[in-house]
C-alpha cells in the first residue's frame, strides 16, 4: 500500500497524502487489484458498501466513483491512524511486560545472594573476631595462673625450707639435772660408833626422792618434747595441705575463668547466630516479598507469572526496545533490608 | 592484706626482742636463784659446822662422850644429828632443783613460744603469697 509516514519505534505512522492515494486506490480497483476489503462492484452504478459503518449508497456515474475515491482515501489514513495507535499500544505494553518481567527476575534488584553472602561475612569476620578474643582471653588467665603459681610455690617452699631448717624442739634440749645430799659426818660417826642402819636408810631416802623428782621433771620434758615433736609435724602436715589446697585452688580458679570465657563466648556465638539468622530470614522474606509484589503487578498486567515460564528479558537494541525506568513501577521507597544495616555497597550492582 | 616484708621482719625482730628480754629476765632471775641457794647452804654448812663441836662438847661435859668413853645417848644424839643435818641439806637441794628447773622450764618455754612465733609469721607470710598469687589470677581472669 502506497501510504507515507514517519517511522516511530518501528511503526509507520500513516499521512494524508490526499487523492494521490485515492488515485492509487481507484486505479487498483479499476485494474482487479484488492484495494483491502472494500467492495466496489457497485461503481458501474451499483450499490457501494462501507465495510466499517455497513451503509450503503447508490451512486452512479463519475460522481460516485469520485465519492467513492474519497471515502477510500479518508478510510485508509483512519485506518492507518488507528493501526499505529494500537502498534503503539502494543509496543508499550510489550515493554512494559519486558521492564517487569526483567524486573522480576533480577527480583527487583534484590540481591539477595549478595546480601546473604555479606551476612556471611559479617558472621564469619565476628566469629573470628569472638574466637580470637577467646584465645587471647584463655591465653592471659594461663599467664595469669602460671605467675599466681610460681610466686605461691615461692612463699610455701620457702616455708618448707624454714621448717625443715629453722626449727628446733626446744625441749629436746633440755636434761633434768640431778644432785644427792652427802653424809659428810659418816666418818665420824663411825668414829663414834654412832653410824646406824637409820642414818644410811635415811640418807637414802632423802637421795631417792631428789632422784624422783628429777626422773619426774625428765618425764615432764619428754612429754613437752613430744608435744612439740607432734606440733611441728602437725605444722609441716599443715603447710603441706596448705599448698596443696592453694594449688588445688588456684586450678579451680583458672579453669572457673576458662569455663567463664568459654560459656561467654558461646553466648557470643550463639547470640551471632542467632542475628545472622534472623538477618537472613529477613533478607530472604524480604525478597520474596519483593517478588510477590512483581508477580502480582504481572499478573494485574496479564502477563504470565508462573516462574518456570518466565524467561528473562534483556535489554535488546536491535528489536526497538529500550528500557526505560518510567514505565515501572516506583520500588524505591521499599525497605530491602528489613532495616538492616549493613553499611554501604551492598546493594551495588 | 597482701604480703609486706617490711612487715614481717618487724615481727620477727619484735618476736625474736622480747625473747631475748623474757630470756634474760629468766636467767638472771636464775642466777640470782642460785646465789640465793648458795648463800643459803653456806648458812646451813655454818651452822652445822658450828653445832656440831657444841654438840659433843655438850655431851663431854654430861660425861656421856670423852676419850675411850662412848655412849647410847651420844651414839643417838650423833645419829640424830647427822638425819637432821641430812634432811636440812636435802630440803635445801630440793628447792634448789625445783627452782632451776623452773627457770629451765621457763627458758625452754620462752625458746618454744618463740619458734612457734616466728613459725607462725612464715606460715603466714606464705598464706599471704598464696592469697596475693590468687588475687593475681582473680585480676588477670576478672580483666577479660
Amino acid at each position: 500500500m502506497a501510504v507515507v509516514g514517519r517511522k516511530v519505534s518501528g511503526i509507520t505512522r500513516p499521512t494524508n497524502t490526499g487523492g494521490q492515494d485515492a488515485q492509487q486506490i481507484i486505479s487498483d480497483m479499476l485494474s482487479g487489484v484488492d484495494v483491502g476489503g472494500y467492495d466496489f462492484s457497485g461503481l458501474g452504478g451499483g450499490t457501494t458498501s462501507n465495510p466499517n459503518t455497513g451503509v450503503g449508497s447508490i451512486l452512479s456515474g463519475k460522481a460516485a466513483l469520485l465519492n467513492a475515491g474519497t471515502n477510500a482515501d479518508k478510510f485508509a489514513y483512519t485506518q492507518g491512524q488507528d493501526a499505529y495507535a494500537q502498534q503503539l499500544a502494543a509496543s508499550q505494553l510489550e515493554a512494559k511486560k519486558k521492564a517487569l518481567l526483567g524486573l522480576y527476575n533480577t527480583n527487583g534488584g534484590y540481591d539477595l545472594t549478595g546480601i546473604l553472602n555479606s551476612i556471611q561475612g559479617i558472621e564469619d569476620t565476628s566469629k573470628q573476631g569472638i574466637e580470637g578474643q577467646l584465645s587471647s582471653s584463655l591465653a592471659g588467665v594461663g599467664e595469669g595462673y602460671n605467675a599466681a603459681s610460681d610466686l605461691m610455690n615461692q612463699g610455701y617452699s620457702g616455708l618448707d625450707e624454714y621448717l625443715a631448717n629453722n626449727q628446733k624442739n626446744a625441749y629436746s634440749d633440755v636434761t633434768a639435772q640431778g644432785a644427792t645430799v652427802q653424809n659428810d659426818l659418816q666418818n665420824l660417826l663411825q668414829g663414834q660408833g654412832a653410824m646406824s642402819p637409820n642414818v644410811e636408810s635415811y640418807l637414802q631416802s632423802v637421795n631417792a626422792n631428789l632422784a624422783s623428782s628429777q626422773s619426774q621433771f625428765q618425764n615432764l620434758l619428754n612429754t613437752l618434747a613430744s608435744i612439740e615433736t607432734s606440733g611441728q609435724e602437725s605444722r609441716k602436715k599443715e603447710a603441706k595441705m596448705s599448698r596443696t589446697s592453694a594449688t588445688t585452688g588456684l586450678g579451680q580458679q583458672r579453669a572457673g575463668a576458662e569455663a567463664q570465657l568459654r560459656a561467654g563466648a558461646n553466648q557470643a556465638l550463639v547470640q551471632l547466630a542467632t542475628q545472622m539468622a534472623q538477618q537472613r530470614l529477613a533478607a530472604e522474606q524480604q525478597s520474596a516479598s519483593n517478588k510477590a509484589s512483581i508477580a502480582q503487578i504481572l499478573a494485574e498486567a496479564g502477563i504470565d507469572i508462573n516462574p518456570e515460564k518466565v524467561t528473562p528479558v534483556e535489554d535488546n537494541p536491535a528489536d526497538g526496545f529500550t528500557f526505560d525506568p518510567t514505565l515501572l513501577p516506583d520500588f524505591s521507597n521499599l525497605d530491602w533490608l528489613g532495616g538492616a544495616n549493613f553499611g554501604s555497597g551492598f546493594l551495588t550492582r | 592484706m597482701a604480703f609486706d616484708m617490711g612487715l614481717f621482719e618487724a615481727q620477727r625482730r619484735a618476736a625474736q626482742t622480747s625473747y631475748g628480754a623474757n630470756a634474760s629476765m629468766n636467767a638472771y632471775s636464775r642466777f640470782l636463784a642460785e646465789q640465793g641457794m648458795g648463800q643459803q647452804k653456806d648458812v646451813l654448812t655454818k651452822q652445822y659446822n658450828r653445832a656440831l663441836p657444841q654438840l659433843m662438847s655438850a655431851y663431854g661435859k654430861r660425861n656421856v662422850a670423852g676419850p675411850n668413853v662412848q655412849s647410847g645417848i651420844q651414839r643417838r644424839g650423833l645419829g640424830d644429828f647427822a638425819q637432821q643435818k641430812i634432811s636440812d641439806f636435802g630440803n635445801l637441794t630440793q628447792q634448789w632443783q625445783n627452782a632451776n628447773r623452773q627457770y629451765d622450764l621457763q627458758g625452754t618455754q620462752l625458746e618454744s613460744i618463740l619458734q612457734q612465733n616466728l613459725a607462725d609469721l612464715e606460715s603466714e607470710k606464705a598464706r599471704q603469697i598464696a592469697e596475693d598469687a590468687r588475687a593475681i589470677l582473680q585480676s588477670r581472669a576478672g580483666g577479660y
